[in-house]
C-alpha cells in the first residue's frame, strides 16, 4: 500500500470534512477540491478507513444487567447535595495557620511595642524634669537665689508649674489619682544636699544632679528601659543608665501640702457610723473593742443580741479625731462593709467665740481688779466686786462650753454595727440580675442573666460548637469524596 | 443525546432507576472509550464504574442535562488520567515475573483481528488517545468534545486532525510491518 499525502493546506479541512463537522460553505469547497485532487481524495479515503479501523479496534463492550447492578450497588445512599466547587470562607487549617502566625507575630512584636512605648514615656518624663528644673531656677530667682527646701519643694514649685502633671512621671508604675500619686509615691526627687542652698554656692552646676526619676524611697530609679532622667542645676536634662554622682543618695520626694495652712485652725466635730456584715458577730465585737483601744479611744456602749432573724452587735465609742480614719478602715475590714456615714460639724466659730469670751472676761476681770484696788468708797468697791463675780461666772460658763466643744472636736464619736448576713442572701448572679432589674426592668434582667451565663459557660459551649463544626465539615467532605 | 434529558432530570431528583437506565444506555461505549484511553480492559471496566458513581454523586451540579454523555466522558477522562498516573508508579504483579512483553492481560475480545493494531494504538500519546476515543468510540461531536475536555471547538479541530495524522502514520507502519511479515513468510 502506498503512502497518501494530502495537500498541505487542505489536510485539516479534509479531516474536519471526514468527521462530518464542516459547514455548508466548507463542504462545497472541499468537495470541489476533491474532484480535482486525486491525492487528497485518496488521503481522505485512508483517513476514513483509519477512523473506521479505530472504532473497530474498540468495539462497544455491552455488559448486561450484572454490570448495571454493580454500578447501582456502588452508588451512595440518597442523592448527595449539590457539590460546591468554590466554597467561600476558610478551612479550619487556614484559620489555625492564621492564628498561629498572628500569635508568633504578636509574640515577636509586643516587646518591641512595649519598648517603644516606654521610650515615649521617657521622652515625656525628660520634658517634665526639664520644666521642673526651669521652675527651680525661677523659684531661686524670686527667693534670693535660693533653692526650695527639701520637704516642700513640690509645693514651692507649684506656682511656677502651669500643669500639675509635670510632677508625675508617665513611666511610674503607680496608677491612681493625680495627687495620690504625688503625695506618697515616688516620681521625682530633689537632691537633699542642694535643697535650701544658694545657686551661687554650687561649684559645678552642670555636674550637680538636682532632680531625678526616683522610686518611693527617693533613690535614683532607672525605670525607662533601664534608663533614668536626671536634671542638673544648670537646667540640662540627661537620660543615663548609670546613677550620676550625687543622685545615689536619697533625694527628697517633697510631698505636697494641700491644706493651705487651715487645718490647725479648723475645729470639726465628727460623728461617724459604720455597718458591717459578718459571720461571727461576737468575734467582730471583740475585735472592734480591740481596735478602739489601739486607736486610743474608749468605748461608751457595747451591745450584743438577737434582733429579728439575725444577730446584731453595736459599739459606741469615741476616738481622737486624727485616729478616726484608721479606726473606720480597721472596722470595715472586719467583714463586708455595707454602710458608712461620716457627719461633720464645723465648730470653729463656737470655739473661736468661747475663746474670745474668755479673753474678754479675763481682760475685764484684770481691769476691774485694778479699779477695786484704786477705789476707796466701800459702796463702789462692793459694786465692782459684784461685777467681778459676774465676770468670773461667765468665765466659768465659757470654760465649760470650751471644754465641751473641744471634746467634741478632739474626739470623734463612732457607732459601729455588726450583723450576720440576712439568711437566703441572693448569690452573685442574682445580685447582678437584680441590679439590672432595678436599672431597666425585665428585659435587662434577662439580658443580664443570659449574658452572664453565656459568657461564663464559654469553656463548655465553645469546644462543642467547634467540634460540631469540624464534624460537619468532615461529613460533607466524605460525602463529596463518594 | 436528546433522549437522555428526561432520564437525567429524573435522576437528578433522586430517581435511581432512571440513573440505572442511563447506565444501561451508556456503559458499552463508555467501557470501550476507557479501554481506548488506558489500554487495559479490566481497568477500563473499573474506571467506567467509578465514572458512573462519581457522575451520580455530582449529578446535581450538571447544569445542562442534554450534555450528559459529554459530561460523563469528561469524568471518565479524569479518572483515566488518574489511573494512568498511578499505574506508572505501580508495576502490575504479572509483570514482575514474566517481563514487560507478557505483562498485558489475555485478550477477551472476540474480534481477534484487531489485536495487533490495538497494541499499536495503545502506544499513541494520551492526548491523541483521549480525543480519538471521544470522537470515534464515544461518537461525540466537536462541540461536545470541547465541552467535555474544556477546550474551544477550534482546539478540538486541530487536536483531532493531529491525532488522525498520528493514527495514519501508526496504521501505515502497522500495514508495512504486516506486509513485510507476509513477505517474510512467503
Amino acid at each position: 500500500m502506498t503512502r497518501h499525502q494530502a495537500c498541505e493546506e487542505w489536510a485539516e479541512r479534509l479531516s474536519v470534512y471526514s468527521d462530518g463537522e464542516a459547514d455548508a460553505a466548507e463542504t462545497e469547497l472541499v468537495e470541489a477540491h476533491l474532484k480535482e485532487c486525486e491525492e487528497c481524495a485518496a488521503w481522505l479515503a485512508a483517513v476514513r478507513e483509519d477512523a473506521h479501523a479505530y472504532s473497530e479496534a474498540y468495539p462497544e463492550q455491552a455488559r448486561g444487567e450484572a454490570y448495571v447492578r454493580g454500578v447501582m450497588e456502588a452508588l451512595p445512599v440518597g442523592m448527595p447535595a449539590q457539590e460546591k466547587r468554590k466554597k467561600r470562607g476558610f478551612t479550619l487549617v487556614e484559620v489555625f495557620v492564621v492564628v498561629v502566625i498572628i500569635g508568633i507575630l504578636s509574640a515577636a512584636l509586643f516587646p518591641v511595642f512595649a519598648r517603644s512605648r516606654e521610650k515615649a514615656r521617657q521622652t515625656s518624663c525628660l520634658s517634665n524634669i526639664k520644666q521642673l528644673g526651669l521652675a527651680m531656677i525661677m523659684y531661686a530667682q524670686d527667693y534670693d537665689d535660693t533653692l526650695p527646701r527639701a520637704d516642700g519643694w513640690k509645693a514651692a514649685l507649684e506656682p511656677y508649674a502651669k500643669d500639675e502633671r509635670i510632677f508625675l512621671c508617665p513611666g511610674h508604675e503607680e496608677d491612681g489619682l493625680l495627687w495620690d500619686k504625688v503625695t506618697p509615691g515616688g516620681h521625682y526627687a530633689m537632691s537633699e544636699s542642694l535643697a535650701g542652698r544658694r545657686l551661687e554656692d554650687v561649684a559645678d552646676p552642670s555636674m550637680e544632679p538636682l532632680i531625678w526619676d526616683a522610686n518611693t524611697q527617693g533613690a535614683w530609679d532607672p525605670r525607662h528601659n533601664g534608663l533614668a532622667n536626671t536634671g542638673y542645676v544648670d537646667g540640662h536634662v540627661k537620660a543615663s543608665d548609670e546613677s550620676p554622682a550625687g543622685a545615689e543618695t536619697k533625694g527628697s520626694l517633697g510631698a505636697l501640702d494641700r491644706n493651705y495652712g487651715l487645718a490647725d485652725e479648723l475645729h470639726i466635730a465628727y460623728d461617724a457610723g459604720v455597718r458591717v456584715e459578718t459571720e461571727d458577730v461576737l468575734e467582730a465585737l471583740r475585735s472592734a473593742e480591740r481596735i478602739v483601744t489601739q486607736q486610743q479611744g474608749f468605748v461608751l456602749e457595747s451591745r450584743y443580741g438577737r434582733e429579728g432573724e439575725h444577730l446584731r452587735a453595736d459599739v459606741l465609742f469615741k476616738t481622737p479625731t486624727e485616729n478616726l480614719s484608721p479606726a473606720l478602715t480597721a472596722l470595715s475590714a472586719l467583714g463586708t462593709m455595707v454602710a458608712m456615714t461620716v457627719q461633720c460639724e464645723d465648730m470653729t466659730q463656737a470655739v473661736v467665740g468661747v475663746d474670745t469670751t474668755l479673753r474678754r472676761e479675763a481682760t475685764k476681770q484684770e481691769r476691774l481688779g485694778e479699779q477695786a484696788r484704786k477705789e476707796k468708797k466701800p459702796a463702789e468697791q462692793a459694786k465692782i466686786a459684784t461685777q467681778i463675780v459676774e465676770s468670773e461666772a461667765k468665765t466659768l460658763a465659757a470654760r465649760t462650753e470650751r471644754y465641751a466643744t473641744r471634746t467634741e472636736t478632739v474626739l470623734a464619736t463612732v457607732s459601729a454595727t455588726f450583723e450576720t448576713p440576712i439568711p437566703g442572701k441572693p448569690g452573685a448572679l442574682a445580685a447582678v440580675a437584680a441590679s439590672f432589674a432595678k436599672a431597666g426592668g425585665l428585659g435587662l434582667r434577662v439580658a443580664g442573666v443570659g449574658g452572664a451565663w453565656i459568657l461564663g459557660l464559654a469553656p463548655v459551649w465553645l469546644p462543642i460548637m467547634l467540634a460540631a463544626w469540624v464534624l460537619r465539615r468532615w461529613r460533607r467532605r466524605a460525602m463529596a469524596a463518594m | 443525546m436528546a433522549t437522555d434529558t428526561p432520564l437525567v432530570l429524573k435522576a437528578q431528583k433522586g430517581n435511581r432507576r432512571a440513573f440505572g437506565e442511563l447506565v444501561r444506555t451508556h456503559h458499552a461505549k463508555l467501557i470501550a472509550a476507557a479501554r481506548a484511553m488506558v489500554g487495559d480492559s479490566d481497568a477500563a471496566e473499573d474506571l467506567s464504574q467509578e465514572a458512573f458513581v462519581h457522575a451520580y454523586a455530582s449529578l446535581r451540579s450538571l447544569k445542562h442535562p442534554e450534555r450528559f454523555k459529554a459530561w460523563l466522558f469528561g469524568i471518565l477522562k479524569h479518572k483515566a488520567l488518574n489511573h494512568l498516573r498511578t499505574a506508572k508508579r505501580e508495576v502490575p504483579l504479572a509483570m514482575v515475573g514474566d517481563g514487560p512483553s507478557t505483562g498485558r492481560e489475555p485478550r477477551r475480545y472476540a474480534d481477534g483481528g484487531g489485536e495487533e493494531l490495538r497494541e499499536r494504538l495503545d502506544e499513541l500519546p494520551e492526548q491523541h488517545r483521549e480525543i480519538l476515543a471521544a470522537k470515534y468510540v464515544q461518537d461525540l461531536s466537536y462541540a461536545e468534545i470541547a465541552d467535555a475536555l474544556n477546550l474551544t471547538v477550534n482546539a478540538v479541530r486541530v487536536r483531532c486532525h493531529r491525532a488522525k495524522q498520528a493514527l495514519r502514520e501508526l496504521i501505515e507502519q502497522h500495514e508495512m510491518a504486516g506486509t513485510t511479515e507476509e513477505e517474510a513468510s512467503q
